[in-house]
């Protein structure tokens, strides 16, 4: 075990930053999507309905059947790859977006309307950041998710520790093959943790001292 | 206010006071012909509501729930947009403008002060400034000032958020936010709901203050009948559908209730509600013998007698009274001592009289000592001049004001002008008829 990660240093480095920037971004991707979504439907009930029953829906689609039906009219590579990994991160992200906006007193929201607040200036500035902390649980449910999706989404030829779990289990058996899933495996879980720190980091940093629990 | 409405349609219907009568900061409010129907609902919820409110007055509007009081009151800023009818602002018409331009010009708190939790009380009182492009040297004076306003120590209390305040903090920023641009209107929805009996008493005694500094024109819905008295220059109460029952002084209003329905909502207890009308400024206040702490109890003891008064006020340096002696204390002291007492039966001169003989029959004293401005002893109240005070103004709210403003809803407004046989000069009507002859 030791021998692979030595001989696999620089490989196993740079998968696991190329895994890590796939899902970092794929993240920023998805929360900017999903708080989109969630601003549009969140005044309407039956919109929200619709919204959370696609997330709920959609989380149940298998990540791997999900890449496989990809690759066919889109190829291999990092597209079909994004995708299923931005789409899965949304679901969550979406769902609490739509919680936590909803959740805000009608009274808040009245009292900036009343103080001359444009729809989307109180969008902006009063129903997102309350809503921040929700929508931030969101992000963390899907970091964590979306890092043992990015694993499969290598099976389209993407980047990141996928790879060695794939290349593992296709030669079990072989030379090093039970190192290389391993590798795969106990990478995605360091790399989660790590994001999760700096996620609830984050939250320390943007969340004001008047909404923390 | 009138920087924002130079673009909108000016039609100036009424004489507008505001601009000259000194002092006086706020602007009337004409709503004509206003009625606002709700899809789905069979009767309309204000239903053709003509009503004048004049400029620098407080107007409280009153009556059960459901009655369209909170309807009128959203409609004046255009939270709700009325069906029909204009709404008139300082002799402009704010009907089509842009909503959000009014509201910036138009001061506004709910109940709780519906301050955003994630900012600062600093951020939540610079919001507007901000949003009329005030520059952050400005905002920063302009909320120290009003957190002064509203009796809260700014360098306390401006980098706190709304959830490290109690209630009436709360409620105290709401006010200050609202009054941060310097609005002529303010518009105030049960604003002291949420408080405690305590509080809320020492709000409105504040908010009068604040009234009496500035001078605007307040719009204010209450369900509590009691509030309206006190605070109300003029009070509106009405009935289902907004239907204005009376609009008049609260000193008319329980004097002379209209009809049954007033009576009804004025509950019982009407003669002792009219002691809440006269504060105890209005009154006369007899003197007293007032000495320092650290003198000899023989002389203030000689000169209580000379006056042939029962007690002696003492105050220390600042004039605030500390004790209230009587002759037989006096006579077993040797010095005056400088310990406060916290029994003392004190009352501001905003207190109403009914306050005040609230303080006298617990005090042993039969009678209250009156605070002026800094908790400066001002005088003395006793029982006699309460009972005065009852008599005087029940004769006076027998007298009609001529200065009183104009309420009325559709049906009852044709039926007066008719039977007048004056033309029913209604703008919205000829404006209609006008577009149907071309």
């Amino acid at each position: 075990m030791f021998d692979f990660v030595g001989d696999q240093y620089e490989q196993i480095l740079f998968s696991s930053w190329q895994h890590f920037s796939l899902v970092v971004q794929c993240l920023i991707l998805a929360t900017l999507l999903a708080v989109v979504l969630a601003a549009l439907v969140y005044r309407s009930s039956a919109l929200t309905g619709i919204a959370n029953s696609v997330s709920a829906i959609g989380l149940t689609i298998p990540s791997f059947a999900f890449i496989g039906l990809l690759i066919a009219p889109l190829g291999f590579g990092v597209v079909p790859a994004v995708i299923v990994v931005a789409f899965f991160a949304t679901l969550p992200i979406l769902r609490n977006a739509v919680v936590g906006l909803s959740g805000i007193a009608p009274s808040i929201v009245e009292s900036a309307r009343g103080i001359g607040m444009s729809r989307f200036r109180t969008l902006l500035q009063v129903e997102l950041p309350m809503a921040w902390p929700i929508i931030l649980t969101g992000i963390r449910v899907s970091a964590q998710m979306v890092m043992g999706v990015a694993a499969i989404a290598a099976y389209s030829l993407g980047p990141g520790l996928g790879g060695f779990i794939f290349s593992g289990l296709s030669r079990l058996g072989g030379a090093n093959s039970l190192e290389s899933v391993l590798t795969g495996v106990i990478g995605v879980v360091v790399l989660a943790l790590i994001l999760d720190l700096l996620l609830v980091g984050l939250g320390r940093l943007t969340t004001p001292r008047g909404i923390r629990v | 206010m009138s920087e924002f409405i130079s673009s909108a349609a000016v039609v100036s219907t009424n004489t507008d006071d505001s601009a000259t009568r000194p002092g006086i900061t706020g602007a009337s409010i004409l709503l004509d012909h206003v009625t606002k129907r709700f899809p789905g609902q069979a009767r309309p919820a204000v239903d053709g509501l003509t009503m004048e409110i004049p400029a620098g007055k407080i107007v409280m509007l009153v009556g059960p729930s459901g009655c369209g009081k909170t309807t009128t009151l959203k409609m004046i800023n255009r939270l709700i947009e009325p069906t029909e009818g204009r709404i008139v602002v300082d002799g402009d018409d704010v009907t089509d403008m842009n909503g959000d331009t009014l509201r910036r010009g138009i001061g506004y708190v709910i109940q709780a002060g519906g301050l955003f939790p994630h900012m600062t009380v600093a951020r939540n009182i610079g919001i507007v400034p901000k949003m009329l492009g005030w520059d952050t040297a400005r905002i920063a004076t302009r909320v120290d000032e009003l957190l002064e306003l509203v009796s809260l120590d700014p360098a306390l209390y401006r980098d706190r958020y709304p959830k490290e305040l109690s209630g009436g903090q709360q409620q105290r920023v709401g006010v200050a936010r609202a009054l941060a641009a310097d609005p002529p209107v303010l518009l105030m929805d049960e604003p002291f709901g949420a408080v405690d009996p305590i509080t809320r008493l020492r709000l409105q005694d504040e908010l009068l203050n604040i009234q009496e500094e500035l001078q605007k024109t307040i719009v204010c819905v209450t369900h509590d009948f009691d509030e309206a008295v006190k605070l109300g220059d003029w009070i509106a109460i009405f009935n289902e559908g907004a239907q204005l029952e009376q609009y008049d002084t609260p000193e008319r209003i329980l004097g002379d209730p209209a009809n049954e329905f007033v009576e009804n909502f004025i509950g019982s207890g009407a003669g002792l509600k009219q002691l809440t009308l006269t504060r105890v400024a209005d009154v006369a206040l007899s003197d007293a013998v007032v000495g320092n702490p650290g003198e000899q109890a023989t002389d203030v003891l000689a000169r209580v007698v000379e006056a042939g008064h029962g007690h002696a006020v003492i105050v220390d340096e600042r004039r605030r009274p500390i004790q209230w002696l009587s002759v037989r204390q006096l006579g077993r002291l040797e010095t005056i001592g400088d310990v406060p007492d916290p029994k003392l039966p004190v009352v501001g001169k905003h207190a109403t009289l009914n306050d005040a003989l609230d303080t006298m029959l617990v005090s042993s004293a039969g009678a209250a000592l009156v605070t002026g401005r800094r908790d400066m002893f001002k005088g003395v109240i006793d029982v006699q001049t309460v009972m005065d005070a009852i008599t005087r103004s029940q004769t006076a709210a027998v007298l009609e004001s001529d200065q009183a403003p104009v309420g009325l809803n559709t049906g009852l407004f044709q039926a007066q002008t008719a039977a007048a046989g004056a033309d029913p000069s209604e703008a919205v009507e000829n404006g209609a008829d006008a577009q149907a002859v071309q």
